[in-house]
């Protein structure tokens, strides 16, 4: 007679085996599926910092009757990949693999990836441990046989499909190399066993024999052969069988028949009176005499299927204590006997195709498995991506063997979004006639095989903008590392002045760029695996996205915010104050990162390479500070922070648009191409000196901070307006301008996404509303540039009556007019950044004066000593292009 | 960190805990319209324009008080506030000798403290915190902002903000915040207000300031002193931003005109179908017309809400049934329409002429669609809004709302080709007006029940699992339902929230018509009809 009870069985949410370590890779296999659930529930636990590569494979049953769910998913593709082997074997293992270089760690058990199996059945687990300290080299062999094992299972795929036959080799290479614990090596007293090994009843045989048996299980496949097969495997002395029943007291064994098996006896388990389906496969050898007992504990059912070798099964046995099997196998209350009812079967009519699909740019790459009567015909394809769903027929495909290529633009008349998940389908007729039909998620190759960081980095953006899934998950160095501030050798990096006075610029020790197609993004073509091989292109690609993301700011779901559930509700939803400090710790390393890379471009000596990059690395760095900004403000009830959004754009602005003082202790180099203390607007320099011309969308997102700014001060709310920085802009932006002014959907867009100071609520209309008043202000409102059309006119005898308005021009006035009268060449183009008089003549020419420092503001002043009128260079211009 | 057991272990739940609304995803593209067009800057909450006198007072009463650099720091400010909201509190509880005199205020923002006097007024000392004070951002805080009662914050010395509000100093808020100040001084505790921030304060100071003016609904006494002023700042005639405010305001004033008395609901009835009770079109101005016409798309785009929001209810209510796939739960909804005695229809197109009431064979879907909104008026039997009560069944209800609105709505691609970018708003993503109006009309002549198991597949369970992803923030579960090993099951988070009823998204009317009231532009009876006001003149 079994124990009634003795030892508390475990209970454990399967939460923690994903939360034990940062993995590099990832493997899972499952019957069943739900990928709404392992994205929702399962996926967020996992630590992504380090992970390379995360794959699942599902057997070509869940996998169909999931795709259900494809418009919904979205991070299969590009965070993680779906694949059903190619193989009639049923894939019914459930084994979670998480390996990096130190350990490797197993979850096994009976429950597919689904709610009902992670959470809502009676199912059981077990987690297997492999480090220096933990496991056995056996255990790590068991571990690599499996592995290999599904490599083989998928070779028809993966030896066509680069991001799968990666998958095995790396992991295989890093299972290669996980040191084991010493203490351990030779143990054998945990295995986990797979079909791979041979059929799980011999392999239980070689263990344990001339035993009594225990048998828990739900399904029995309508016979007894597979319990007759574990019978006749261990030698079973006598068998107690505890059948998991439905709600309806059945089970697919004919019930009768195993009531009248010798030595056998049908039982009630007492764990399967647990809440849920009892799903669990349990098995038990004892050998009581002797004190020897084993649980084997996973995906077994008691059928010939699993047993002997034809599925796809794993699981892990234990050499326990006698007690310790007696308290798993306790007894329940007793139960009516059970009926029996048919076994389910799946029989599908048709064939299944296990395909994978890569997106290449504008070329969709579809690898089809090898054995299939090509080509195909009569085949319906069929794209889903989000809500929509696109059909096209085409009369023949795989003509040239398993390999095709579709361009985007054959099966949809747009290509989706960057990071939006696709399925494609397939429906027609092989070569023999047979109907066959498949489907799979197209892979982001380029995503899928990229440096975690730099997914990280992309992951955070995308969290800040309100879109990511995950809260604290990146890094918000990493971003600002990507768009290159800091790294030698980066985008901006040709050292600032100072940098080289205190020995950093070695130009030489820096690597040579050929290549930094920063902007506009192009697009991906073809070859990509070679491209993306250089860490470089990989940094550029991720560039690309983050900036496209950024500049596009219309994510569908950024305003899906709790504001939303606010008003339903009346009440704000408290955001948990751990999350809160993240939102801050990030905005606060936004800010540091951002403020460095203001530091530095303060300092910059543009070049002809740095000059096409400097604006959109320093926009995009300054939306990703807002994005954080915006984030942290909606977390938070005191919505005050020190600094008010006008004021970080000001900030922002006159870094761009205002000449660049140098600090106290810079002194002007030989070699610098400045020749002032102070160097020129960037914008500036970018225009005049490298005919930089910004780009509409780059110059919308400028136009949308002065607007901004503009309503800000007109709200009274404390700031002012930039408004040099304005009139330089306008200059800058040139001949886009126009085209600027006709984007008003995405200055809402980027208006809505970025500038929204929670404590100063503006409304979008406001903004329209002194779009019109901004555009009134021109040059000719400058008070400098008013200021010089006046003496123009009194320099060519068109008034006699000074009407100035600056001060120090007043004050000179009379100076002024004694030069006119003796006839004197009147006005001189000086360069703003002199503080000296340079007119023939001039007693004081070339004698520092601070009076004339006014020069720096884009005013004209009068030579107190001689009369003339310097005016700054920037000013001469831009007067003379007016035709005043 | 958890000890993982060496034995084989059982599971436990580590799902998120579930929340949210919206789980379709399509209640933004109303809010849109709502916050941009109809009404921009009051919210759902914000119906007493005495809290918002007040709330415009209190910033403007500390700076007053304050009489050095010293006493205006953002400290003392949160004190006297806090001190003067608790005393509003208290001053509006039932039976207050205010409220018996004045009567209740619609929001009573922090009714719920707990307040034991004497003692000092604060949000501690009443168990409160600033996510009900009147400032806090769902109810007055933005809105005070927005209708330019408070201009901004105060700087600091840094040229960064202090957090003290700063009531606007133009002429109109500085009538506003004399006015209030004056009724105040009528009490004989006033100067109670100034030292609210160290002293002690009794039950018969609050009820005697309560008189006079810190139960919000005394203000409603002040007289148009303080009403006019208020209704230039909720209807200011240049103001860009707020013109949608103004329009609708007008449009209330106007349809009154055309219609004599109405309820909020007829009023948005009325719009929606441009159309008296009585049958007759409503005459109005161009610009009156023009926002009229947003009014009518936003009523589309809330039925088209209300029959998708059904349909999940149905989709649930099969979940609760057992059903475990879209299949069954298209079966059972077909079973609930057979046992309610309705005909089952063959396919939605034969469902559309039987609505249309059109012989076979003239349909024509312009003309049935132009004919339709002639001639159902809000009164009319088939109105597109159906109530739960006239049709208990709700899949029979959602289909035949969503045949009425199809029917309305068909022909506004035309009728409205001037709102093109409305009734594609939110694209397929969001389901836009027209996604959904080409979606069943490509689906109008497919067997009923594969109609249904569309509508169930693409409008609701993708739809859903879609939205409910995208917006998982990695702690609130969103997900209603997944696939689970024998299809598709309700998520634990769910729990007994699975299967309960939409509740239809409220869109400020009843604010606006509230202050509308407050401020005697409107009067309302017992039956909650609103007539022109003797402050009529303002919204005509």
């Amino acid at each position: 007679m079994v124990r009634e009870d003795a030892l508390i069985i475990p209970k454990l949410t399967l939460s923690e085996f994903f939360k034990l370590f940062a993995p590099t890779h990832i493997l899972g296999t499952t019957y069943t599926i739900s990928l709404t659930f392992f994205e929702s529930v399962v996926f967020p636990h996992i630590k992504k910092d380090v992970l390379r590569k995360c794959l699942i494979l599902c057997d070509e049953f869940g996998f169909q009757r999931a795709m259900t769910e494809a418009g919904a998913l979205v991070a299969i593709s590009s965070s993680y990949m779906v694949v059903v082997p190619p193989t009639s074997r049923t894939l019914h293992s459930k084994v979670w693999l998480m390996v990096n270089q130190d350990r490797a760690a197993l979850l096994v058990g009976s429950g597919n990836l689904t709610q009902s199996g992670f959470i809502e059945n009676n199912e059981l687990f077990d987690v297997l441990e492999i480090s220096s300290t933990a496991g056995s080299a056996m255990l790590l062999e068991d571990v690599r046989l499996f592995l290999e094992g599904l490599d083989v299972h998928c070779s028809d795929l993966s030896k066509k499909y680069a991001l799968l036959s990666d998958f095995f080799a790396e992991v295989k290479g890093i299972c290669r190399d996980i040191p084991v614990s010493a203490a351990e090596n030779g143990s054998n007293e945990v295995r986990f066993l797979t079909s791979f090994h041979g059929p799980i009843a011999d392999q239980v045989a070689a263990l344990i024999s001339d035993c009594d048996l225990y048998a828990a299980a739900p399904y029995f496949g309508g016979s007894l052969h597979g319990l007759n097969l574990l019978q006749g495997a261990v030698r079973a002395r006598k068998t107690l069988v505890f059948p998991g029943l439905d709600s309806d007291n059945t089970v697919d064994a004919p019930v009768g028949e195993l009531a009248s098996m010798p030595n056998t006896r049908i039982c009630t388990l007492k764990l399967s009176e647990a809440e849920g389906f009892p799903h669990l496969k349990l098995y038990g050898f004892a050998k009581p005499s002797e004190g020897i007992a084993w649980l084997f504990n996973g995906s077994v059912n008691c059928t010939k299927a699993a047993l002997s070798g034809e599925n796809v099964e794993a699981g892990v046995i234990r050499k326990v204590p006698i007690d310790t099997l007696e308290s798993y196998f306790a007894e329940g209350a007793a139960r009516p006997r059970p009926e029996s009812r048919p076994a389910n079967y799946v029989d599908s009519q048709e064939t299944w195709l296990s395909i994978c699909a890569a997106d290449l740019g504008s070329v969709i790459e579809i690898v089809i498995v090898d054995g299939v009567k090509f080509p195909l015909s009569g085949v319906a394809v069929s794209l889903r991506n989000g809500a929509n769903r696109h059909r096209t027929a085409r009369a023949q495909m795989f003509t040239n063997g398993p390999i095709e290529r579709l361009m985007w633009s054959e099966v949809c008349p747009e290509k989706p979004k960057s990071g939006s998940v696709s399925l494609i389908e397939f429906d027609g007729s092989d070569s023999n006639g047979r109907k066959v039909r498949g489907a799979c998620y197209i892979d982001d190759f380029v995503t899928l095989s990229s440096d975690p960081a730099h997914r990280g980095a992309f992951r955070i953006v995308l969290e800040a903008l309100g879109a990511g899934q995950e809260v604290g998950m990146g890094n918000v160095a990493a971003v600002f590392n990507l768009l290159d501030v800091f790294r030698p050798g980066g985008f901006l990096e040709n050292g600032s002045e100072s940098q080289k006075a205190n020995g950093h610029d070695s130009n030489d020790d820096k690597p040579e760029i050929e290549k930094t197609p920063l902007w506009p993004p192009v697009l991906l073509t073809t070859n990509v695996s070679s491209h993306f091989a250089s860490h470089r292109f990989a940094q550029v690609y991720w560039l690309q996205r983050i900036m496209e993301l950024l500049f596009s700011a219309n994510r569908s779901d950024h305003e899906q915010t709790p504001e939303d559930e606010q008003e339903e509700h009346g009440k704000k939803p408290q955001t948990p104050k751990q999350t809160v400090n993240i939102f801050k710790k990030d905005w606060k390393a936004a800010q540091d990162c951002f403020e460095a890379l203001d530091r530095r471009l303060r300092g910059l000596v543009i070049d002809q390479k740095t000059a096409p990059h400097i604006l959109p690395v320093a926009l995009a760095a300054f939306l990703v500070m807002l994005a954080f900004r915006s984030k942290y403000q909606k977390a938070i009830d005191e919505k005050h922070l020190e600094e008010t959004l006008n004021a970080i754009l000001i900030d922002f602005l006159s870094m761009l648009f205002h000449d660049r003082p140098q600090g106290p202790d810079y002194v002007v180099s030989g070699s610098c191409r400045y020749r002032h203390k102070t160097f020129p607007a960037i914008s500036d320099d970018l225009r005049s000196t490298f005919g930089v011309q910004p780009p509409p969308d780059l110059c919308s997102i400028i136009f949308m901070l002065f607007a901004y700014s503009s309503t800000w001060v007109s709200r009274k709310f404390p700031g002012k307006f930039p408004t040099l920085c304005w009139l330089r802009f306008r200059e800058f932006a040139g001949t886009c301008f126009e085209e600027v002014l006709s984007r008003r959907e995405y200055c809402e867009s980027i208006f809505k996404q970025y500038l929204n100071d929670e404590a100063y609520p503006i409304l979008w209309s406001e903004i329209e509303e002194h779009i019109d008043s901004l555009l009134c202000l021109r040059w000719e409102n400058d008070e400098g540039h008013s200021d010089l059309s006046v003496l123009h006119d009194l320099a060519l005898r068109r008034t006699k009556d000074a009407d100035l308005k600056l001060t120090h021009l007043k004050d000179a006035i009379d100076v002024f007019k004694r030069r006119l009268n003796s006839g004197n060449h009147m006005f001189y183009r000086v360069d703003r950044f002199v503080d000296y008089c340079i007119a023939s003549g001039c007693s004081k020419a070339y004698v520092s004066d601070p009076a004339k420092r006014k020069l720096l503001s884009l005013s004209p002043v009068i030579c107190e000593t001689c009369g003339a009128v310097l005016v700054p260079d920037e000013l001469y211009d831009i007067h003379s292009r007016l035709g005043q | 960190m958890t000890k993982i057991p060496d034995l084989p272990f059982q599971t436990a739940d580590f799902s998120p805990r579930g929340g949210g609304v919206d789980f379709l995803g399509t209640r933004l593209v109303n809010l849109s319209i709502l916050a941009e067009k109809l009404l921009p800057g009051i919210n759902n909450v914000t119906r007493d324009f005495g809290t918002y006198c007040l709330g415009t007072w209190i910033p403007w009463k500390f700076k007053e008080i304050c009489r050095s650099q010293k006493e205006f720091s953002p400290s003392n400010y949160r004190r006297f506030r806090e001190g003067v909201e608790v005393m509003m509190s208290h001053a509006i509880r039932d039976g207050s000798p205010s409220t018996i005199q004045f009567g209740k205020i619609r929001n009573r923002v922090g009714i719920e403290q707990k307040w034991v006097l004497p003692s000092n007024p604060t949000f501690k000392t009443a168990g409160r915190t600033n996510s009900n004070s009147i400032y806090a951002a769902p109810l007055y805080g933005p809105s005070l902002q927005y209708l330019k009662l408070l201009r901004g914050f105060a700087a600091a010395d840094d040229g960064t903000s202090t957090g003290i509000p700063l009531a606007n100093d133009d002429r109109l808020g500085l009538l506003i915040v004399a006015k209030v100040d004056e009724c105040l001084r009528g009490s004989q505790y006033y100067q109670t207000i100034s030292e609210v921030i160290s002293r002690p304060v009794s039950e018969p100071i609050v009820d005697d300031l309560g008189i006079h003016g810190i139960n919000p609904a005394s203000l409603k006494k002040a007289g148009d002193e303080l009403k006019l002023p208020f209704l230039r700042k909720l209807l200011p005639k240049d103001d860009g931003a707020a013109k949608g405010r103004a329009l609708t305001a007008k449009l209330v004033g106007y349809t009154l005109e055309a219609c004599g008395p109405l309820t909020g609901q007829q009023f948005r009835a009325v719009w929606h179908t441009g159309l008296t009770l009585t049958g007759e079109r409503l005459v109005l101005d161009e610009e009156i017309s023009h926002q009229q016409e947003l009014w009518s798309i936003f009523q589309g785009r809330q039925l088209q809400r209300t029959f998708l929001e059904l349909l999940l209810h149905v989709f649930e209510l099969g979940l609760q049934e057992g059903c475990r796939s879209v299949e069954s739960i298209t079966d059972y909804a077909i079973g609930q329409w057979e046992q309610s005695g309705e005909l089952l229809p063959a396919d939605i197109d034969r469902l559309i002429r039987l609505e249309a009431a059109w012989p076979e064979g003239i349909l024509d879907d312009g003309i049935a669609s132009e004919e339709w909104s002639n001639r159902v008026y809000p009164d009319h039997a088939s109105y597109d809004d159906i109530p739960s009560d006239r049709l208990k069944v709700p899949v029979v209800r959602a289909v035949k709302m969503l045949v009425r609105w199809f029917l309305r709505t068909y022909s506004w691609c035309n009728r409205y080709g001037h709102h093109k970018s409305l009734l594609r708003m939110g694209e397929a993503e969001r389901l836009s007006m027209s996604y959904c109006l080409d979606w069943i009309d490509s689906k109008r002549h497919e067997p009923f029940r594969q109609f249904l198991i569309d509508i169930f597949a693409d409008f609701i369970f993708v739809q859903h699992m879609r939205v409910a992803l995208n917006r998982f923030d990695g702690r609130s579960q969103r997900l209603r339902f997944v696939l689970g090993d024998g299809g598709i099951v309700p998520t634990l988070s769910v729990g007994k929230n699975l299967g309960r009823e939409f509740v239809v998204m409220a869109d400020r009317l009843d604010s606006l018509l509230a202050l509308l009231v407050d401020l005697d532009a409107l009067s309302e009876d017992t039956d909650q009809r609103f007539y022109l006001g003797p402050n009529d003149a303002q919204i005509l």
